[in-house]
C-alpha cells in the first residue's frame, strides 16, 4: 500500500464519518432553531459579499443537508476510486460547512482536515513529496505547539488544567499534566530519531483515544490518524 | 462585531493558535425566571461515539460559538451586544436547550395567576 493510497483511504473514511455526523446533527429538530440561515445571513453577507440569491443557494438550511449528502457520496467514491476531482469536492464541502458555522464546525479537527485535503491535492497536482511534507510538518507541529502552549500555562505546569475542563478529572489532573506535556513536546524527535515514529504513533493514538473518551473528540482521532502515513513518510525520508 | 471574511475562512490556515488560549473554558448561565441555570456542555461519551458523535460535535460547536461571543463582547460596545449575530445564536441555543423549563415555568406561572 502506497503512502498516498493509505492517506486517501483514511481521509475518505474521516470525511465519510463527519458527513454522516453532519446529517445526523441536522436531523435534530433543535439544530436549525439555533443555526438557521435567517440568523446567519447578515454575517455571511457581510463577510462574503455575495448576492442574496447565491448566499441562499449555498447556505440555506436545505443546502446544508444537500452538502452533507454530497460529502458522504464523495467520500464513499473517494474511498473506492480515489482521484483529485473527489478530493476537490470534499474540500468544497468542508469549506462550505465551515463558512456556514462562522469559521469552523469543530475547531482544530477542521483545520487538520483542510491540511489533509490540501496535502492530498498537492500530492495529486504537484509533488507527492511536498504533499506529504505539508501534512507531516503540520501534524507534528500541532503536537509541539500544544505542548509549548501548555508548558507556558501555569495551570498546566501546576497540574490544575485538566480539572478545569471537567471536575471528574480533578483527581487525575496532577498525575496526567506533565506526561501530556512531555508527550506533545517529544513530537520534535520523531523525524530525527530512527525508529521513534512507531512508538510515538502508538502513544499518539492512545492519547487521541483518551481525548475522545474524556472530551468526545472523535473527529480529532480519525483526522490525526489520517496524518500519520505522511509523518511516517517524513521519518523514513530523514533516516534514509 | 460582524464576521469578517478572514475570520470566516480561518480554518484554511493551519496556525494552531487556538492551542494558546486559556485552558479554562467559558461558562454560560441562562436566566430562567430569576434562576441562573448553567448551560451544560458535557455529555457522556460511549464507545460507539468514536464513529458518530453528533451530540458531542454540536456541543463543541456551541463551545466555539461561546468563545467567539466572548471575543465579540470584549470588542463591542455593550449597547450593541443584543444586535450581535453571536448573541442571537447564543440566545437561540439557550432557549432551545431550556425551552421545556421555560415553558413549564410559564404554565405554572399562568396557573398560579
Amino acid at each position: 500500500v502506497s503512502y498516498l493510497n493509505l492517506t486517501t483511504t483514511l481521509v475518505s473514511w474521516a470525511m465519510f464519518l463527519s458527513g454522516v455526523e453532519l446529517l445526523l446533527m441536522t436531523r435534530d429538530s433543535t439544530f436549525f432553531r439555533v443555526w438557521n440561515f435567517k440568523t446567519l445571513e447578515p454575517d455571511l453577507a457581510h463577510a462574503l459579499r455575495l448576492p442574496p440569491q447565491v448566499l441562499k443557494f449555498l447556505f440555506s438550511n436545505k443546502s446544508l443537508i444537500v452538502i452533507g449528502f454530497i460529502q458522504v457520496l464523495s467520500a464513499i467514491m473517494a474511498y473506492k476510486f480515489p482521484g483529485p476531482e473527489l478530493f476537490i469536492a470534499l474540500f468544497i464541502c468542508q469549506l462550505l460547512v465551515s463558512l456556514r458555522c462562522r469559521g469552523t464546525l469543530n475547531g482544530g479537527s477542521d483545520m487538520m482536515t483542510f491540511v489533509l485535503l490540501t496535502g492530498v491535492l498537492i500530492a495529486y497536482f504537484g509533488s507527492q513529496k511536498f504533499g506529504f511534507l505539508y501534512i507531516a510538518i503540520n501534524g507534528l507541529y500541532s503536537y509541539i505547539k500544544a505542548g509549548v502552549a501548555k508548558i507556558k500555562h501555569p495551570d498546566w505546569r501546576e497540574g490544575k488544567a485538566l480539572g478545569t475542563f471537567s471536575p471528574s478529572l480533578m483527581p487525575w489532573s496532577k498525575l496526567l499534566s506533565w506526561p501530556v506535556i512531555l508527550f506533545e513536546l517529544l513530537a520534535v524527535a520523531v523525524p530525527f530519531v530512527p525508529g521513534f515514529a512507531w512508538p510515538y504513533f502508538i502513544l499518539a493514538m492512545i492519547f487521541h483515544f483518551i481525548n475522545f473518551l474524556l472530551f468526545g473528540l472523535n473527529r480529532f482521532f480519525w483526522i490525526w490518524l489520517s496524518a500519520w502515513p505522511s509523518i511516517f513518510y517524513l521519518a523514513r525520508l530523514q533516516t534514509h | 462585531m460582524r464576521l469578517t471574511f478572514f475570520n470566516s475562512i480561518r480554518a484554511l490556515f493551519p496556525v494552531w493558535s487556538f492551542f494558546d488560549r486559556s485552558s479554562r473554558p467559558y461558562e454560560l448561565l441562562v436566566k430562567v425566571d430569576s434562576t441562573w441555570i448553567p448551560y451544560e456542555f458535557n455529555h457522556r461519551t460511549k464507545t460507539h461515539h468514536l464513529f458518530f458523535n453528533p451530540r458531542g460535535v454540536r456541543l463543541l460547536l456551541e463551545q466555539s460559538l461561546l468563545e467567539l461571543f466572548a471575543q465579540d463582547v470584549e470588542e463591542c460596545d455593550p449597547a450593541h451586544i443584543p444586535k450581535l449575530v453571536s448573541f442571537q445564536l447564543i440566545s437561540n441555543m439557550a432557549e432551545g436547550r431550556h425551552w421545556r423549563v421555560i415553558r413549564q415555568r410559564a404554565v405554572v406561572h399562568e396557573e398560579s395567576a
